[in-house]
């Protein structure tokens, strides 16, 4: 068990990484993603691990949060490359003034 | 369903558990480091592949049918429409100037964060075993435990979840729908494809 949250833990890690370190727009988000996946790994791990169900439901409700979330980021990405012309986070001063 | 315990012997299972997990390490390094959007979404596609293998293994079928199916049927089909509609690969699409965090910093921090939860697991794995490892009840997967606890329990957040998705839903076509282009230009113009769209915003911006 302490090697899936090992896994989880690196997982979140290397997601982190990516939406600090990375510019695009679209790439952040599938870092975002990744974290999901990582904390969505550990509920099913915590939930194996204490033999109840709840984490498993949690895991579900949140996969389907993801997805909304997903269409969402999605939709701003590209009303942000609309405006921009590229999906570049460092143009991202509309509310700077 | 599946039962994993007695159909497999333990040692594959755990090897297929390692591999399955190396795969997803893979994955987000690939997400993390490729220079085009199209191989961070097949990095994000190897992710979830290898992470639904961990659910089975783990004596969650479900949660990995679910992941299967909402996640590398519907997350990463709608990454790849994205990334063919608005043609982010390219040498434009990042800046090459310097983002706003030193990658320093960033790596140093996030080290940090992972020998902090390294210290969290070593906590918890010297805690006594819980009580009753034996997850499956009723059926072999507990899908109706599942269900049970899905629609009695947790029944205020499964509803709050289906309003959430049809609100982003509605917020997605509004947010990524064309406001109010059609009437600045020319009404009788067809509305463009995204590529003119983004130069006709950005030309229609500096115009006036």
């Amino acid at each position: 068990m302490s090697g899936y949250l090992a896994l989880s833990l690196a997982l979140f890690s290397i997601g982190a990484l990516g939406v600090v370190l990375r510019r695009n727009l679209l790439v952040m988000l599938i870092s975002i993603e990744v974290m999901l996946n990582a904390a969505i790994l550990a509920l099913v791990v915590f939930s194996r691990m204490y033999g109840s169900v709840d984490g498993r439901v949690m895991g579900i409700l949140a996969i389907a949060v993801a997805a909304g979330e997903v269409a969402v980021g999605l939709a701003l990405v590209i009303a942000f490359v609309r405006l921009r012309g590229r999906p570049d986070a460092t143009a991202m001063d509309l509310l700077k003034w | 369903m599946i039962v994993l315990e007695g159909s497999i012997p333990a040692a594959l299972t755990s090897l297929l558990s390692v591999v399955a997990g190396l795969g997803a390490i893979a994955g987000a390094l690939v997400v993390v480091t490729a220079p085009r959007a199209f191989r961070a979404v097949m990095g994000l596609l190897i992710t979830v592949v290898c992470l639904s293998i961990e659910y089975v293994l783990l004596a969650a079928p479900v949660i990995a049918f679910i992941q299967i199916l909402v996640y590398a049927g519907a997350v990463v089909v709608l990454f790849l429409f994205v990334v063919m509609l608005l043609d982010l690969d390219g040498s434009r699409a990042e800046s090459s100037s310097r983002g706003p965090v030193r990658w320093e910093w960033a790596i140093g921090g996030t080290a940090a964060f992972f020998m902090i939860g390294v210290c969290g697991i070593y906590y918890l794995a010297k805690l006594p075993a819980p009580a009753a490892p034996a997850v499956s009840e009723a059926t072999p997967d507990g899908v109706q435990a599942i269900g049970v606890t899905l629609l009695r329990d947790y029944l205020v957040s499964f509803e709050a979840v289906a309003v959430f998705l049809l609100a982003a839903a509605v917020a997605a076509i509004y947010v990524a729908h064309a406001h109010g282009r059609g009437e600045k230009a020319d009404p009788a113009e067809p509305d463009p494809a995204p590529e003119a769209g983004a130069a006709g915003a950005a030309a229609g911006k500096e115009a006036p």
